[in-house]
């Protein structure tokens, strides 16, 4: 028989409540924060900038010029507090002395080391990173600017190109609201980097500014995507809202390329074969693949046909590429579309060709032009993929 | 103006002792949290036979299902130990972005959350509910911890030890 059939919830609920008040108040108080006293004790503010100086001087020799570590542990990455590295600054640690830096500037140098733990991951740094690297400051010499610019299938590729050599090891991120991605790293006295796979995603769905400099945080150089390039370069190579099932226009085109090539293979062999009505229907095909919805009835079956995806390889994927595009690609298309446009006039007199004798001419242009649309949409889908290229400025 | 030479001396020797074996305590909090997590899903599948299900995917008796459901949390919150002291003790209660945010509110119910569930083992006058819902719940904030440190550590800043 139970003694007490209805148990109290006050106990749960009390222990769960305490507990969870003592590890909060822990939290809270932060016992071993290494030098949680160091700021409010000495109420000095670091200097990031001044102690970027100082770091290349006294810290770099064995943390790295970036903080990628060497004889000293590694900074990147660590999210170290200003005032917890102040406090290992004056007092040292482990096998670092002591007293490196006092009062403002150990201060400063911990804002930096601060700065570079918290918005700094780590990049690989270079066989050649060597310590030495930093007996030149990051901000002595003038600054080089340069040009980042995103590559190759849905712009995952990252390269960059400086004016001027790296005065210091330079990391160089992707940035977006969301996210914050190390690419790779140029070393002191680099002028390029190459990455040709920063995604996946593709770069310009997560990120909008390329950075360069010792310190996420604080970068030397920033190249900004703007929303419109972006967008722009997105319906090119990622993804368009307005296609059939959203796909790239040049997927898209593509797509449609294939089929235009297949039909007008059919339409070939159909002449071959003697096959007045096949000739007729895929005559159909290829003028309701170039200029999609609403698609027509031609060949006098009585049923519109269409083997594309009904955006139009003309009128929808061509006529958005070139918008889209810019000059280069406008000056693609244009052979093109003319080959095309060309194609689908005898197209329309080959779908009412009564027999082969009287759809052999039609037949023989369109099948005459083939490579020249294979070929023509190969320049053009170099043109529109391109590159996306923005110039890298000193940050403000 | 110096910190207190205990509290650097324990930090300190937190740190080396981590940096020891990873690369930095960071880096060892991401893999003893990782370690966690793992065996939160030993829990939850041993619990769940413990209740006679999945027997047809996990052929444990429950006896047997029961002493791995214990020793497997024995040695989560072993694995957690390292962790709440760098979070707690060092990093402290944070809000400086939404992850962090979430992270410090739910680590800092966690334990409590643990010592509840504790209690409801215990305890059997409870309904029979309770004590899944417990588990299930601790289980869950487990999880979401992993996902706002561990996770966002090795995706967006470094995976490796």
């Amino acid at each position: 028989m139970s003694t007490s059939s209805s148990p109290s919830w006050v106990r749960p609920a009390g222990l769960f409540i305490v507990v969870s008040a003592v590890i909060y108040a822990l939290a809270v108080w932060q016992p071993f924060a290494p030098s949680g006293a160091a700021t409010a004790d000495n109420g000095l503010v670091g200097d990031p900038v001044a102690g970027e100086v100082l770091f290349a001087e006294g810290c770099a020799g064995c943390h790295g010029a970036a903080g990628e570590g060497g004889a000293g542990p590694v900074l990147q990455e660590r999210m170290l507090e200003e005032a917890a590295v102040a406090g290992v600054v004056v007092n040292g640690r482990g096998t670092m002395p002591a007293g490196v830096f006092v009062d403002q500037d150990a201060q400063d140098v911990a804002a930096f080391v601060a700065q570079l733990s918290g918005g700094a991951p780590t990049a690989a740094p270079a066989d050649d990173a060597a310590p030495d690297d930093g007996d030149e400051p990051a901000a002595a010499g003038p600054e080089p600017a340069g040009e980042a610019t995103l590559f190759g299938d849905n712009l995952w590729g990252l390269s960059i190109r400086l004016d001027a050599p790296a005065p210091v090891d330079w990391t160089v991120w992707v940035d977006g609201s969301a996210a914050l991605r190390p690419v790779g790293l140029i070393a002191a006295g680099g002028t390029a980097l190459e990455e040709p796979n920063v995604g996946p995603p593709p770069v310009i769905d997560v990120y909008d500014r390329v950075l360069i400099g010792v310190d996420a945080g604080a970068p030397r150089l920033v190249g900004s995507i703007s929303a419109d390039e972006a967008e722009r370069m997105r319906r090119i190579s990622n993804a368009d809202p307005d296609t059939p099932g959203g796909v790239a226009l040049v997927d898209g085109a593509e797509a449609d390329v294939a089929v235009f090539a297949e039909h007008t293979r059919f339409l070939t062999e159909s002449v071959a074969e003697g096959n007045a009505a096949n000739l007729r229907l895929h005559a159909e095909h290829l003028v309701n693949i170039a200029e999609g919805e609403p698609i027509e009835e031609l060949d006098g079956d009585g049923v519109a046909t269409n083997p594309g995806d009904g955006f139009g390889l003309v009128s929808g994927y061509l006529a958005a590429l070139t918008e889209d595009g810019g000059d280069d690609v406008a000056g693609a298309v244009g052979p093109l579309r003319d080959a095309l446009e060309q194609t689908v006039a005898d197209a329309r007199v080959c779908a009412e060709a009564q027999s082969i004798a009287e759809g052999a001419d039609c037949a023989e242009a369109i099948s005459g032009r083939a490579d020249a649309i294979v070929t023509g949409w190969t320049a053009t889908r170099t043109a529109a993929e391109g590159s996306l290229a923005v110039d890298l400025v000193e940050a403000g | 103006m110096r910190p207190a030479p205990v509290t650097a001396d324990v930090a300190s020797a937190y740190a080396d002792a981590m940096e020891s074996v990873f690369s930095s305590a960071v880096a060892g909090k991401a893999w003893f949290a990782t370690v966690a997590v793992v065996l939160v899903i030993v829990q939850l599948s041993t619990a769940a036979r413990i209740f006679g299900k999945i027997g047809n995917v996990l052929p444990l008796s429950s006896a047997t299902a029961a002493v791995i459901h214990r020793w497997s949390g024995r040695l989560a919150f072993l694995a957690t130990l390292p962790v709440v002291f760098h979070c707690v003790t060092i990093l402290g209660f944070q809000t400086t972005d939404s992850r962090v945010a979430i992270h410090s509110v739910v680590g800092s119910l966690f334990y409590g959350a643990f010592a509840a569930k504790i209690l409801f083992v215990r305890d059997h006058r409870f309904p029979g509910w309770v004590l899944p819902a417990a588990g299930g719940t601790l289980a869950a904030g487990l999880v979401v911890l992993w996902l706002t440190s561990s996770y966002w550590y090795f995706t967006e800043v470094n995976f490796g030890f």
